[in-house]
């Protein structure tokens, strides 16, 4: 195996857990985040021979995962996706929710995708806001605005209560 | 809710949760190399000349996955260059009572009636302790025209044999982009390898496979005239629904075809 292939199989073996999980994040399903992550890998691999900067890898994986996922949205493809932007139908028939978590990952997932990635990158991956516009390719002023409106939006979806109580306030 | 309740709450869900597949180093370099033979191999395809002006343009965007051909962001660099902001506020489904939602609605409600004999819709007692609800509709709009295109999500059974299958709809209304070609425009939507067109009363029905994907089942594609086109997927599972799977797909290719003519989906 080719001293590239080696460095790029490590990396994949380190990181393709935390990318899946923040890939699932982002679009609330795990066929589609499996695929957001190969095509992640795969762009990576691509671009492999110029990322000289180790250090800047992470960051750089996840601009090219939160960019892929943001263009994904915009195409009509079939997409295999689970969540929320959907409306449940025919309770009669007998499903309801098994668990809490779904609750507020179904919030997520209706949160307009441009904020739910500034979401993401700031409350799940901690990036910080100059890291974050660097991911999106967008201003900072961009990213505390649509924090502020995810947030604002996660509010409505969720109201207080349940997540005041799952965090035991 | 603030950020911090907000960052518990998101390791809080996320805990418990464990990818049903995750990405291997093999996987990853295996389709690495895929792409990129596909890559030159399109390249040398164009000749050398237009190489040179499209990597000084730098806007080369040759691979025909979908997903894949989106140019890759600049790797890290110590200079930071402008890119469009975020554009937010894209609609995900449409409020309920639009007209919108009533299309969905009515596409969800006209795939147990377009079922072929031997094939239901899935009890409640069949999706019990799923890990989502398998029936569904959306609405999404997408692409520069913000075009609505509508889905519909049925689990499918057979009557006294366990096991719950999918019948997945999509219906792209007039003015969606996709190619003329019935084939082309399957093909674009699946990503699948090998289309056939079969002709159903005078109509002609693209049905692709997908080899590479043992997760899609067969797709049937058909173009009405005014440029709504409508796709059915059928799968032998519920994707990550935690529920056991038929033990054969659910259609016949002749039936998929069939389901992929129903009136009743051609919601635009």
């Amino acid at each position: 195996m080719a001293d590239r292939d080696i460095a790029f199989a490590q990396f994949v073996t380190a990181k393709a857990d935390s990318l899946q999980r923040t890939a699932y994040l982002l679009c609330g399903d795990w066929h589609r985040a499996e695929d957001l992550t190969q095509v992640t890998f795969t762009k990576l691999y691509r671009s492999w021979p110029r990322l000289t900067d180790r250090d800047a890898l992470d960051g750089y994986a996840r601009k090219v995962l939160v960019r892929a996922f943001l263009s994904e949205r915009r195409l009509g493809w079939f997409r295999r996706e689970h969540v929320t932007a959907e409306h449940a139908e025919s309770p009669e028939r007998g499903w309801s929710p098994p668990e809490d978590r779904m609750v507020l990952l179904a919030a997520l997932a209706k949160v307009p995708p441009g904020q739910r990635a500034v979401l993401v990158l700031r409350y799940w991956e901690d990036m910080s806001i100059e890291d974050t516009a660097r991911a999106l390719e967008c201003s900072e002023g961009t990213v505390k605005s649509q924090a502020a409106r995810g947030l604002q939006a996660l509010r409505a979806l969720l109201g207080e209560a349940p997540l005041s109580r799952r965090r035991g306030a | 809710m603030n950020e911090q309740e907000l960052r518990g709450a998101l390791r809080d869900a996320m805990a418990e949760v464990v990818p049903p597949r995750p990405v291997t180093a093999n996987s990853a370099l295996t389709r690495a190399h895929r792409a990129q033979r596909r890559r030159r191999a399109n390249l040398a395809g164009i000749g050398v000349g237009a190489v040179v002006v499209a990597l000084v343009a730098g806007a080369v965007t040759l691979n025909s996955h979908p997903w894949e051909g989106t140019a890759e962001p600049s790797p890290p660099s110590n200079t930071h260059t402008s890119a469009p902001p975020l554009t937010g506020g894209e609609s995900d489904n449409a409020p309920v009572g639009s007209p919108e939602y009533a299309r969905g609605k009515n596409l969800l409600a006209a795939v147990p009636a377009a079922l072929p004999s031997g094939l239901v819709p899935a009890s409640g007692q069949q999706l019990t302790g799923a890990k989502f609800d398998p029936r569904r509709h959306e609405e999404i709009q997408a692409g520069p025209s913000k075009q609505w295109i509508y889905r519909a999500r049925e689990p499918v059974a057979r009557p006294g044999q366990p096991g719950v299958g999918e019948v997945d709809v999509q219906v792209f209304g007039p003015g969606n982009g996709l190619p003329i070609d019935v084939c082309a425009a399957a093909q674009n939507l699946t990503h699948g390898a090998a289309c056939t067109l079969k002709q159903v009363g005078g109509k002609s029905v693209a049905l692709v496979s997908h080899p590479d994907d043992t997760r899609l089942g067969a797709a049937a594609v058909y173009r009405y005239a005014d440029g709504t086109v409508v796709g059915v997927v059928h799968s032998s599972s519920v994707y990550g629904a935690g529920l056991p799977g038929l033990a054969q797909p659910p259609l016949t290719d002749d039936q998929l075809a069939n389901l992929a003519l129903s009136p009743g989906f051609k919601v635009v």
